[in-house]
């Protein structure tokens, strides 16, 4: 605040720079806001204060090495990123991943999944005031942790998920110790609702606030429960399934408003979803397990066969997206036949999320403002790559 | 209505519009004009319901760099070499080099494969019959330019931007074509390959 | 001394072929727990323990019986000891008064030593986690105090833009009526530092006086957070008196006075020997004045869900976004002692104040009941707290001017039909 407006008190318009130190940002993002009283006129977001140059360094490493780059975009949901910079590099290279590991990739895809959606769930329900929720979201995620760290030693960045592959098969006795978090797990789910989704204070807050609608959420690029929210059930899952989402029984939530609470609740929705996701997963390498004779999914072949360690593939340009946990994730891999890509784009979703903010800010009130962004669950990792 | 019947029916009314030699793998791939890139756009949602853009981006074909960051012109073009500052004198005004002092056309000795233009890629899709295309447009690299799809799909506002902040494309139309992830003082794009590395104190 | 220290924790376990921990069996997972928690060692021994706490506390308050009543006689002999040695008599008064007053201005520092550790320890366990447990040895019992140095030892920032003396004079502005606003206040039986015949009126009085503080706070700053916070929150403050005031009337009105000593003391008795003739159990009338009056309590206190003064996740911390060190801690200071006066309130305009609830309880003296009440009622501010989310500033605005206010206006007319019906039934009794 300058020293001239704290002298002279006049009414009119006053322009709040909502962060990049802000606590309900969710990292460095920037709002520059225009308020008159405590409704917003014009909202500006401005994002690039976490610009890594992730695509730049694409460029000066080798496919292997650009794989821990990828970790880094939605540092909440790291094994999403993994898949589809794995399933792009795949296509470009023509390499086609043993079924189990397509299997050990789909559950700790929705594993991820869980844990981010968690996240949401903790931080979203911060942004209303609300605390308590947010521990026993991380209570639950932890326990997500320990399980990817049994898996692959990582607790966040696991580049876990190769090119060809994942870099480890389940250890002894995890699958056990995967069904035991999933039990423990859906009974919290309908905790979640009594506590926090069916509040009336709550209710009152998110639903009716920041409505999208269907066009206007298509037209800006949406993805993920933030497009599914406003009614189209576009999922990539369904509309193009990779690895082996296509012999998978699931439903996709959709919302009918737009609104935060649709968004919110798609996302609650969607983690019911990934657990029975997960459960189908388990089933499937266990059932291999008890029937050597069949060996579908033998133990321990985890690699594609001939995958070399320094891969060249041939030149092309292949596209491959997949629903990560914000949406709708893709990379554009250009190779020009040496070791390095030529070019690699990033599609965030986060990075569209952000855009409409601009148009559905307007109008609002300075707490709804809290409300619609924490409702996108953005990450901006991914925003400003 | 698969992705040939659209082409065949959209070639009537733009004769520049053609099946892509260089697939993108799993997606059919036209070439389109640079000028009529809007106007297909438009056709193809208002008629053939494509209502989602994923992706605009851009790919600069003039060439691999270096891993370390030299253009490879950089030894066989003396004359450009001249123009830049040697590793070991680098000044601290010249650390961050004015686009203008980048070599614009790429030399003759340029590796095989590589071309003098800018490719911009659109990959726009129908969510309702499932059809998804990819758009290829090449522009040249000397004040490359091109119609922007802001109006028709909002996505393209910050995807525009974006390309626009790494490479330099500026797009027509766009009302509020600013840089969005690098700051406003970033002199350069980024991701253009003749970017040129400066030895600074970190080398 | 060749003695081997145990690792707390046993050393992970590798898995050697592949290099990876294997199942951490020490890492604790509560899917245990969630089956029974009462198979738990643990949680029985901690139930156990609150029951023996619970328990001892009753029985020191059973030994040191009733303090009330011995206080005047205190004063008297003080005063024949002063005539004897020929001491004048205001220097004794004078003495008398500062004791008083010294013991009034610890009611909110002990009170806040309490109730900020007592807060953490029932956040923590709410959501399952375990609060301070390091300082003081016991479950963090010294956590406020070593908080209280802290807070004391910290560089006290004043923002360049900041208008330097109100900044200084608001805190001051906020603490100086949290303390004032105690001396009407009963804490048991005749134990009360003034019994002012208008206690209702002065404690409402008083305890608005704050808000200018808040203001002073918000403004001063120079920031637009602390602005901001300080607008919403004297509209809110304003606002919620009105029900706050008007839920407490049907009291008085069957009470038939204002000082709050009386209105605790009228509470005595029992109907048909087990209901407590407390006001809360007054048919309708007493539920409705303790519903309101509790929301708009909370409201008055800037807690969740009515926080929004200080909403953490819009206005950063609202108007003391820019305080530190002592200042902040008098604002947080303030805060608790408001809680704990409107929890003393509670207990004495509709829990009986010091009266047991069952006949046979009445060998716990006065004031451990006045304390019990308060706490059990303070652990409900807390427990809204800790569960819901936060209003939006114009959502409680309409809840206030157009469903409490005109709740609180009909519950005094329904006390007015109460207490005809009351009249009309005693007389036909007597008829009769």
């Amino acid at each position: 605040m300058t020293q001239e407006s704290s002298t002279a008190l006049k009414t009119g318009q006053m322009f709040i720079n909502f962060g990049p130190q802000h606590p309900s940002t969710h990292g460095v993002l920037r709002i520059a806001l225009t308020v008159e009283g405590e409704v917003v006129v014009k909202a500006d977001p401005d994002v690039g204060y976490l610009h890594r140059g992730i695509e730049k360094l694409f460029e000066a490493r080798n496919y292997s090495q650009g794989l821990i780059l990828t970790d880094r975009l939605d540092y909440v949901s790291a094994m999403p990123n993994n898949l589809a910079y794995c399933l792009a590099v795949e296509r470009l290279a023509a390499v086609q991943p043993p079924l189990r590991a397509q299997y050990l990739r789909v559950m700790v895809s929705e594993l991820t999944r869980i844990a981010s959606h968690l996240v949401f769930f903790g931080t979203f329900s911060v942004d209303m005031g609300a605390f308590t929720p947010f521990l026993y979201a991380f209570r639950e995620r932890e326990m997500i942790l320990d399980l990817f760290e049994m898996l692959c030693g990582g607790r966040l960045l696991y580049s876990y998920i190769r090119v060809g592959g994942v870099s480890a098969d389940c250890p002894a006795g995890w699958e056990e110790k995967c069904g035991e978090f999933i039990t423990f797990f859906k009974p919290r789910l309908k905790d979640y609702d009594t506590l926090l989704s069916f509040n009336p204070i709550f209710k009152d807050r998110t639903a009716n606030v920041g409505r999208i609608s269907a066009a206007q959420a298509l037209s800006w690029g949406l993805s993920g429960p933030n497009l599914r929210a406003s009614g189209p059930d576009y999922d990539v899952r369904k509309a193009e399934p990779y690895c082996v989402y296509d012999k998978l029984d699931f439903t996709v939530p959709t919302g009918k408003t737009g609104s935060c609470w649709d968004r919110y609740y798609c996302r609650m929705l969607e983690m019911g979803q990934s657990a029975e996701i997960v459960l189908q997963c388990l089933d499937a390498l266990a059932g291999t397990a008890c029937l050597p004779a069949g060996r579908e999914l033998p133990p321990g072949e985890i690699m594609a066969k001939g995958v070399p360690k320094i891969l060249k593939p041939p030149a092309g340009q292949a596209y491959a997206h997949i629903e990560a946990s914000r949406g709708d994730l893709g990379f554009y891999a250009v190779s020009d036949g040496s070791p390095t890509p030529y070019r690699m784009h990033v599609r965030g979703p986060s990075f569209l999320n952000v855009a409409i903010l601009q148009e559905i800010l307007a109008g609002c009130k300075i707490a709804d403002v809290v409300a619609v962004l924490g409702s996108f669950d953005i990450v901006l990792g991914e925003v400003d790559r | 209505m698969t992705a040939e019947e659209i082409l065949t029916e959209l070639q009537a009314s733009f004769p520049g519009l053609a099946k892509s030699d260089a697939q993108v793998k799993d997606y059919p791939a036209w070439t389109v004009p640079a000028q009529s890139v809007r106007a297909v756009c438009e056709r193809l949602r208002s008629k053939f319901s494509f209502d989602y853009l994923d992706v605009i981006t851009a790919v600069d074909w003039s060439g691999q760099v270096n891993p370390k960051g030299y253009p490879q012109s950089l030894g066989q073009q003396g004359s450009e070499a001249a123009g830049q500052p040697d590793s070991q004198t680098a000044q601290p005004s010249s650390l961050i080099p004015h686009p203008s002092s980048f070599p614009q056309g790429r030399p003759a000795a340029q590796p095989a494969g590589a071309r003098d233009i800018f490719e911009l890629v659109y990959l726009v899709s129908a969510l309702s019959t499932g059809v998804k295309i990819c758009l290829r447009c090449e522009i040249p690299r000397k004040e490359p330019a091109a119609p922007s799809l802001y109006g028709i799909f909002m996505a393209a506002d910050w995807q525009e931007r974006e390309v626009y902040d790494l490479f330099g494309i500026h797009f027509e139309g766009h009302p509020n074509l600013k840089r969005i992830l690098t700051p406003e003082t970033q002199a350069g794009y980024p991701l253009r390959k003749d970017y040129e590395h400066v030895s600074d104190r970190y080398d | 001394m060749e003695e081997t220290i145990q690792p707390k924790f046993s050393e992970p376990v590798f898995n050697r072929s592949h290099g990876r921990l294997l199942m951490p069996e020490n890492r604790y997972w509560p899917t245990r727990m969630w089956k029974n928690p009462w198979s738990l060692p643990t949680y029985r021994r901690g139930a156990a323990v609150l029951a023996g706490l619970l328990s001892g506390a009753a029985g020191a308050a059973w030994l040191l019986g009733e303090i009330g009543p011995r206080v005047a006689p205190l004063y008297s002999m003080a005063e024949q000891y002063a005539l004897s040695y020929g001491i004048p008599l205001f220097l004794v008064q004078t003495a008398w008064t500062v004791i008083k007053a010294a013991v009034l201005l610890a009611v909110p520092l002990v009170n806040a030593l309490f109730a900020v550790w007592w807060e953490r320890k029932i956040s923590a366990h709410m959501q399952s986690r375990m609060g301070p447990m390091y300082v003081g040895r016991w479950h963090g019992a010294l956590q406020t105090i070593a908080d209280g140095i802290k807070l004391f030892l910290k560089e006290d920032l004043v923002p360049e833009s900041a208008d330097k003396i109100v900044h200084l004079l608001a805190p001051v502005a906020v603490i100086i009526p949290a303390i004032l606003v105690f001396a009407p206040i009963p804490f048991g039986r005749e134990l009360v530092y003034a019994d002012l015949d208008i206690g209702t009126v002065y404690v409402f009085a008083v305890g608005g006086v704050s808000v200018m503080g808040i203001i002073m706070a918000g403004w001063a700053s120079g920031n637009k957070f602390s602005l901001l916070g300080g607008l919403r929150s004297a509209a809110q403050l304003v606002s919620y008196e009105l029900p706050r005031t008007f839920s407490v009337i049907p009291v008085i009105m069957l009470a038939g006075t204002l000082n709050l000593s009386a209105i605790a003391g009228l509470q005595a008795g029992y109907w048909g020997g087990v209901l407590p003739r407390w006001f809360i159990f007054y048919p309708v009338v007493g539920q409705v004045a303790f519903v309101v009056f509790l929301i708009a309590s909370v409201a008055e206190t800037n807690r969740i869900p009515f926080d929004i003064p200080e909403a953490e996740s819009e206005l950063v911390a609202g108007f003391n976004t820019e305080y530190s060190g002592m200042k902040f801690a008098l604002f947080f200071l303030s805060e608790f002692a408001y809680v704990l006066l409107s929890c003393l309130l509670m207990a004495a305009f509709f829990f009986g104040g010091g009266e047991p609830p069952l006949p046979f309880l009445g060998f716990l003296p006065s004031w451990a009941w006045f304390l019990g009440k308060t706490l059990v009622l303070m652990f409900c501010f807390l427990w809204f707290r800790w569960t819901f989310p936060r209003f939006r500033v114009d959502r409680l605005m309409d809840f206030n001017w157009k469903f409490l206010l005109p709740v609180s206006l009909l519950n005094i007319a329904a006390a007015g039909v109460l207490i005809w019906f009351l009249d009309c039934w005693a007389a036909g009794l007597l008829g009769g």
